[in-house]
């Protein structure tokens, strides 16, 4: 009898650690979900300013045609491209693209003193820094998935209810935030 | 973020709990000092039986409950409205881009909601508060946002956002919604009952306020004790959240430094929300010092320390940076001249022009609004009458005149549609990034008090050498702190001029006592109307405060 009863215990005691163990790694999958959003609709709005911006600063490059040009195509490849890896490609060539911009509009000093321009140029620097730092926090929610899925005992109920490994949104920049080591 | 929100949630819950002890215990250690106060007062003595301990228990409860309720109620709203924060201004080129810095900051925290609010004053602070409506405000001061770029203003923003996802803003804005009272009903009292001219009392009436007044002093300064329990350790920790989120430790240290050297206070306030800020809001160095006094009493950490921590993470050696600190203090940030902000271009019935001292004409109607000369101010004169005018007098010419200039622009909410001498309409501009409702013919503005702030905190334009004479002609009374019977304090009123804004009086005055600059305000609103180039001149003279008087 008492054996029984201690059987039984053991039993139920693993249903809930599985129970807990499989809730807790749904929990960062939608985490990692929501995060994923977020990128997303930082990247629509830059492909929506853009355009904008392109055209108000046409009249004062004729000589950049090409560059903008670039910009423009970069920006429609994009938004066409799918899949997490093909995504971070498309937009890591955008932001290459965008930077050469930024560079060739140091030239015209115009450009500078024309209001809508600054503005559409802070609302642009404005979206990149969001791209960053949802990618960021998209890369830090993955993390955590993935080390729930590595790790003792989760491992074993992700092995089983196949629970996959989540891709990290990378860019291959170097003049990207560099994380910096924290110390208390 | 250095743990998960589980736990964060627990530690939140533990704080609270504990400030709700600290509050009970408070109650209940003043009822019991009254009422074993009143006993002896009676004449009764002996020890307090255990009923009566009870009963005091029950009411404290009750009204450390009501407290409780009172105290945390839209507790964002009234902390901002004790800070006189205002919410952006949609217009203003530097409120977009704090803005965008919040929310790119909230999308770092992983999309949490946050308002921003600014402080219309010079001093540079930013605080965070919370509430348990799920509401969080950072609020940032004009002067912040005009002296620090980009980088250095994320990194006071990721501070703030680090102390709202902690729940450090929550356990601070419910401390000061509960303590804040004490300390405001402590002053009101002593302000009563001090000076010569305060209220007098004698026998038991004045035995029984002094012993109120006792009690709220004992409370305070266990406010006090309690503030510097849970304040400085939490800074470092936001900080260190901060660079996490924003990924540059150089830029929030930068900004520390720039901030301690600059005056932080926030208005009449400011001193017992001090808990809230980034750094200290007293005008007292005690966070600049270390040793144990500066440990135990003041409610920030030194600024020193945290910035050598930063420096740390971000692999700079102090030297280096107080030198480059130090270089970039010194040089002046090139500035430009204005660029003008109104398109003075202008052409012109039968009517006779005075300009340069001639009359010129006659012409027709259809020719005045293409008259160069032709100003609201000019005199006009009909041709086959002797009355001489100035144009704005004439409903014809005046007619003439605001169609040239346009339909009024923006403004129109409140009121402020017409020059008041010109009587065209008022079109929006941009000076230093802020919206200002300016005359198109004479280039007058109107200004409210918070415009005058932020224009007052930002450096974007050079003056022209005009304005710099000028100031200089302006008698030094700077240093004098009240008028004198030698200071010429003059005051007119206006009285075919009611307020646009609010209705009430204006009048013609000195802008304030230390700047002699002749403006027309109005009483109530603050609302200021400023000629031509007195914008300038009454920021020349804010700006170069320090090499005038004292």
């Amino acid at each position: 009898m008492v054996i029984l009863w201690a059987v039984i215990a053991v039993v139920v005691a693993l249903a809930a650690a599985f129970v807990s163990a499989y809730n807790l790694l749904v929990r960062k999958r939608q985490e990692v979900h929501s995060a994923w959003a977020q990128i997303d609709v930082q990247l629509k709005r830059r492909h929506d300013l853009i355009p904008n911006l392109v055209e108000s600063v046409r009249g004062y490059m004729n000589h950049e045609r090409e560059t903008l040009q670039k910009v423009i195509e970069a920006r429609n490849q994009a938004v066409t491209a799918t899949g997490i890896k093909g995504k971070a490609q498309a937009e890591n060539f955008l932001t290459q693209t965008l930077r050469s911009l930024f560079a060739v509009q140091e030239r015209y000093p115009d450009l500078k003193a024309n209001q809508n321009v600054m503005s559409l140029q802070e609302e642009l620097t404005s979206t990149e820094n969001r791209i960053s730092f949802a990618r960021q926090f998209y890369n830090d929610q993955t993390m955590r998935l993935n080390t729930a899925i590595e790790s003792v005992p989760t491992n074993i109920v992700a092995g089983m209810t196949g629970f996959q490994k989540s891709e990290f949104f990378e860019i291959e920049d170097p003049g990207h935030r560099e994380a910096p080591k924290v110390k208390f | 973020m250095p743990y998960t929100h589980v736990e964060i949630e627990e530690h939140k819950t533990r704080r609270l709990l504990f400030l709700f002890a600290v509050l009970l215990f408070l109650y209940f250690g003043s009822i019991i000092v009254l009422v074993l106060g009143g006993r002896c007062f009676i004449g009764f003595s002996g020890s307090p039986q255990p009923q009566t301990v009870a009963v005091v228990f029950l009411i404290a409860l009750a009204t450390a409950v009501v407290h409780w309720m009172a105290a945390t109620r839209r507790l964002v709203d009234r902390v901002l409205s004790a800070l006189m924060a205002r919410p952006l201004d949609t217009e203003d080129t530097y409120h977009k881009q704090l803005r965008n810095i919040v929310e790119e900051v909230s999308v770092a925290t992983g999309g949490r909601r946050i308002e921003p609010y600014v402080i219309a004053t010079p001093a540079m602070n930013a605080c965070a508060i919370s509430d348990f409506e799920g509401r969080s405000a950072i609020a940032v001061t004009e002067g912040l946002l005009a002296r620090l770029n980009r980088p250095q203003l994320e990194a006071v923003i990721g501070h703030e956002a680090a102390h709202i996802a902690n729940g450090d803003s929550l356990f601070k804005s419910v401390f000061i919604g509960l303590f804040g009272l004490h300390e405001e009903a402590l002053r009101r009292l002593t302000g009563l009952f001090s000076g010569r001219s305060g209220m007098r009392l004698r026998g038991r009436g004045a035995a029984l306020i002094f012993f109120v007044m006792l009690v709220l002093w004992v409370t305070n300064k266990l406010k006090r004790l309690c503030e510097m329990l849970i304040s400085r350790t939490q800074e470092y920790r936001a900080d260190a959240v901060a660079v996490r989120l924003t990924r540059n430790p150089l830029a929030l240290a930068e900004a520390l430094r720039r901030i301690s050297g600059h005056w932080r206070g926030v208005g009449a306030h400011g001193e017992s929300l001090s808990t809230l800020f980034i750094l200290d809001t007293g005008g007292e160095r005690l966070s600049e010092e270390s040793g144990l006094t500066a440990e135990l009493f003041s409610t920030h950490p030194p600024t020193d320390k945290r910035v050598a921590l930063l420096l740390g993470m971000g692999s700079i050696q102090p030297e280096v940076f107080e030198q480059e600190m130090a270089r970039k203090a010194a040089r002046k940030r090139p500035r430009q001249m204005a660029p003008e902000r109104l398109p003075q271009e202008t052409k012109p019935s039968r009517w006779f022009i005075r300009a340069e001292d001639v009359w010129k004409g006659p012409f027709l109607l259809s020719d005045l609004a293409g008259l160069s000369f032709l100003n609201p101010d000019s005199w006009v004169r009909r041709d086959g009458e002797e009355q001489v005018l100035p144009a704005h007098r004439d409903s014809q010419v005046l007619a003439v005149l605001k169609g040239r200039y346009g339909a009024p622009v923006g403004g129109a909410a409140q009121g402020l549609r017409e020059c008041p001498n010109c009587r065209v309409g008022l079109s929006r501009v941009l000076y230093e990034g802020a919206p200002l409702d300016e005359c198109p013919a004479c280039g007058g503005c109107y200004v409210t008090r918070d415009q005058i702030g932020k224009i007052f905190a930002r450096e974007d334009y050079d003056f022209p050498e005009s304005v710099k004479r000028l100031a200089q002609a302006i008698p030094g009374v700077r240093g004098k702190r009240s008028i004198d019977s030698k200071t010429p304090g003059f005051i007119q009123p206006l009285k075919d001029r009611p307020c646009p804004s609010c209705r009430s009086a204006m009048v013609r005055k000195f802008c304030t006592e230390a700047y002699w600059v002749e403006v027309d305000q109005c009483w109530m609103c603050g609302l200021t109307w400023l000629d031509k180039g007195e914008l300038e001149l009454l920021q020349y003279l804010y700006e170069n405060r320090k090499e005038g008087g004292e």
